[in-house]
């Protein structure tokens, strides 16, 4: 008999309580249900999430509980159509106020939502991410970033020039 | 992979990660990540990445089958394949188009292009000067490649719309070449509704300039939508055409800031549904508010209306009145792809008067095999297939001429390129008798208009060629020993020929004044 919670016990120690529906947004939480059916509910242990950044992502999921579910994704190349649908602007206001944060909680997030395999959530911060890096040079961005420069000035200059042909013509 | 330490935390985030939040940018900021540092420029080189880039770009191409190359390699040499060469065909389509086939872009070069004439072309040479010359060589392209250049989503981001419109509208190369029909098929209106066809053909090409090429355009644009969707509502590629026009006028009127009244919808719909009751056929009145709601609130092309500068709804409407009322009085469904040189409309002087014409044409006209003495009023014409047509047109149209008197006493010429010039005998009449014959015509056929451009049109029986410099010396024998010729005009003659080596057959006279001799 499936219980309306489920428990984790997150990197930090502390035990969360998160209903079924939202654990299930989570293919990792999700798989890790089916493997244990009829077992004892103990918590789930999630060693890479802090509860910090679990209280987030458990954030996202009620707010998106009610969204279509993703369309399993074609492990084939037929790509066409996922490339059409993929779009890098956020349109819904309730994501653009929670990506709006510090760039470590951000990748943290992103770290989360990958281990955790939740679809959409990985795709907002990826997109997040992207639009951070839109229409920035190198310098703005490892600025941004924190990244430590480790090129000479001829790598530079070489990767210029192999660059040059891939720009867009408009 | 170390992303950003910002004193806090070290993150680990796997290139697999980043491959996908790359996958979302443009190339140059690609570009711009790489520049960072050691191992985001790793990343940027991985497969993956490359394979979702190129497949955003170009998303409607199948991607290239696997082959040795790397899709990195894969995305330089697409994005390279035409950029070079766009700004010249905003310049000059053909030489644009000239310099890409010299590039080998359009398909194997040939060294040496024997139907133009005795000049030799290798590669990098300048494009030939004359127009005639560049149209030969451009119906020796394969037109599939041309259109895939006109057509491809990127060069049509670079390529002027209008210069592709005008290009493909061009009467000259729609008579020489495939090309303007392989655009159309490239496009690909199967499966769309006329109205999202239209938008797809504006995402190409935009208005051409003028009303007649808008006409040729659309034109292609029925009879291409037509075949790629036989067995929609649309039962007639006429009720197409006229469709497209009222759709065209409701875009017009709908998004011009010049029409301050704008129509409604039951305008709409009665304006269509006259038009098309002179076709013959009806469409639901529901279909027709459909368009109109959906042509409101979007016009049919984002980046530019429809109109331009030089389009109006005024020259739309009379467009289609003019197509409708032609359609109305004849039933030939007359396109400019229609128009051969295999056949003419001509005033063929009677046999008893050839023989002084004949003795100069044997030895100094290059068409004397292929054509009889004749002053040519309409060429090229419609094919002889639809003579039958459009012989009872030219009957209608001539009932008013008159019979008139031709005398052939005066030599005369007319000097073309390359030095030759043409040596013909003035057909004199009273007046402008042989004028009006041809414009009557002409305004019977209005496509064939070829002999009235240019300058206009000049009545002339061509007795030979000769050197321009010399042509004085050479007409002067032929003037001192000429016996006038003086004959009568009561009809003239529809000819075609088998072939363009063949001669010429009579195939129908039509009377003058609707008099049958």
């Amino acid at each position: 008999m499936a219980s309306e919670s489920i428990s984790v016990t997150t990197s930090d120690d502390q035990t969360i309580q998160l209903s079924r529906k939202h654990a299930q947004m989570s293919q990792t939480i999700n798989s890790m249900l089916e493997d244990s059916v009829g077992a004892d509910q103990e918590a789930i242990p999630l060693p890479n999430v802090s509860s910090e950044v679990l209280k987030k992502v458990i954030d996202w999921c009620t707010h998106h509980e009610n969204d279509p579910a993703p369309v399993e994704k074609v492990k084939k190349l037929n790509k066409k159509r996922e490339y059409k649908a993929k779009n890098s602007t956020i349109s819904d206001e309730w994501d653009k106020n929670f990506v709006n944060a510090e760039l470590r909680v951000i990748v943290d997030i992103l770290l989360a939502a990958n281990y955790l395999d939740v679809k959409g959530l990985f795709e907002l911060m990826c997109k997040h991410i992207a639009n951070e890096l839109k229409g920035k040079t190198p310098d703005q961005i490892r600025e941004r970033f924190g990244i430590q420069d480790d090129l000479t000035e001829e790598d530079k200059a070489a990767m210029r020039k192999a660059w040059g042909a891939t720009k867009n013509d408009s | 992979m170390r992303w950003g330490s910002e004193g806090l935390t070290v993150h680990v985030v796997t290139s697999e990660t980043v491959v996908e939040v790359l996958s979302h940018l443009q190339p140059a900021d690609v570009s711009a990540v790489s520049r960072t540092c050691r191992l985001l420029y790793q990343v940027t080189q991985l497969e993956p990445l490359w394979r979702v880039l190129y497949q955003k770009r170009w998303p409607t191409e199948s991607p290239p089958i696997p082959t040795r190359k790397d899709w990195k390699t894969l995305y330089i040499e697409r994005s390279l394949k035409w950029r070079l060469w766009t700004p010249q065909f905003n310049q000059d389509p053909l030489k644009g188009l000239w310099h890409l086939h010299m590039e080998g872009k359009l398909g194997p070069k040939r060294q040496t292009i024997t139907s133009c004439g005795d000049i030799t072309y290798n590669s990098h040479q300048e494009a030939p000067l004359s127009r005639t010359d560049m149209l030969k060589w451009l119906s020796t392209l394969n037109p599939d490649v041309v259109a895939d250049y006109l057509t491809s989503s990127e060069t049509t981001a670079g390529i002027n719309k209008r210069e592709i419109a005008e290009f493909i509208t061009d009467p000259d190369v729609i008579e020489r070449t495939q090309i303007a029909t392989a655009v159309m098929k490239k496009i690909n209106f199967g499966g769309l509704s006329i109205e999202a066809a239209l938008r797809r053909l504006f995402r190409t090409v935009s208005m051409p300039g003028t009303g007649q090429r808008s006409g040729i355009l659309l034109n292609m644009f029925s009879q291409t939508y037509y075949q790629e969707n036989p067995q929609e509502d649309i039962k007639e590629q006429d009720q197409v055409y006229t469709l497209t026009w009222s759709i065209i006028v409701l875009d017009t009127d709908l998004h011009s800031p010049k029409i301050r009244r704008k129509m409604s919808v039951a305008t709409f719909v009665n304006l269509a549904q006259q038009s098309m009751k002179l076709t013959g056929t009806h469409v639901p009145d529901r279909f027709l508010s459909d368009i109109y709601s959906n042509i409101k609130k979007q016009p049919l092309s984002k980046l530019e209306a429809v109109e331009g500068n030089q389009w109006n709804a005024g020259e739309a409407v009379s467009v289609v009145t003019n197509w409708l009322s032609k359609w109305r009085n004849n039933n030939t469904s007359s396109t400019p792809t229609d128009k051969v040189v295999k056949s003419a409309v001509c005033v063929i002087p009677p046999e008893s008067v050839w023989q002084q014409i004949q003795d100069i044409r044997k030895n100094h006209d290059k068409a004397y095999q292929r054509w009889p003495p004749h002053v040519n009023l309409l060429y090229p014409f419609l094919p002889n297939t639809k003579f039958a047509e459009a012989s009872v047109v030219a009957t209608e149209a001539l009932k008013d001429v008159q019979p008139f008197k031709v005398t052939l006493r005066r030599f005369n010429h007319f000097k073309q390129g390359k030095g030759v010039a043409t040596v013909w005998l003035d057909p004199q009449c009273q007046g402008d008798e042989m004028i009006q014959l041809q414009r009557r015509l002409q305004n019977a056929f209005p496509i064939c208009d070829d002999l009235s451009k240019r300058g206009g049109f000049h009545p002339h029986l061509t007795v030979g060629q000769c050197q321009s410099a010399t042509v004085d010396q050479w007409t002067q024998p032929f003037e001192a020993t000429w016996d006038t010729i003086e004959f009568t005009v009561d009809h003239v003659c529809m000819i075609s020929r088998e072939g363009f080596e063949d001669p010429f057959k009579v195939d129908h006279r039509i009377p003058l004044a609707g008099i049958n001799n």
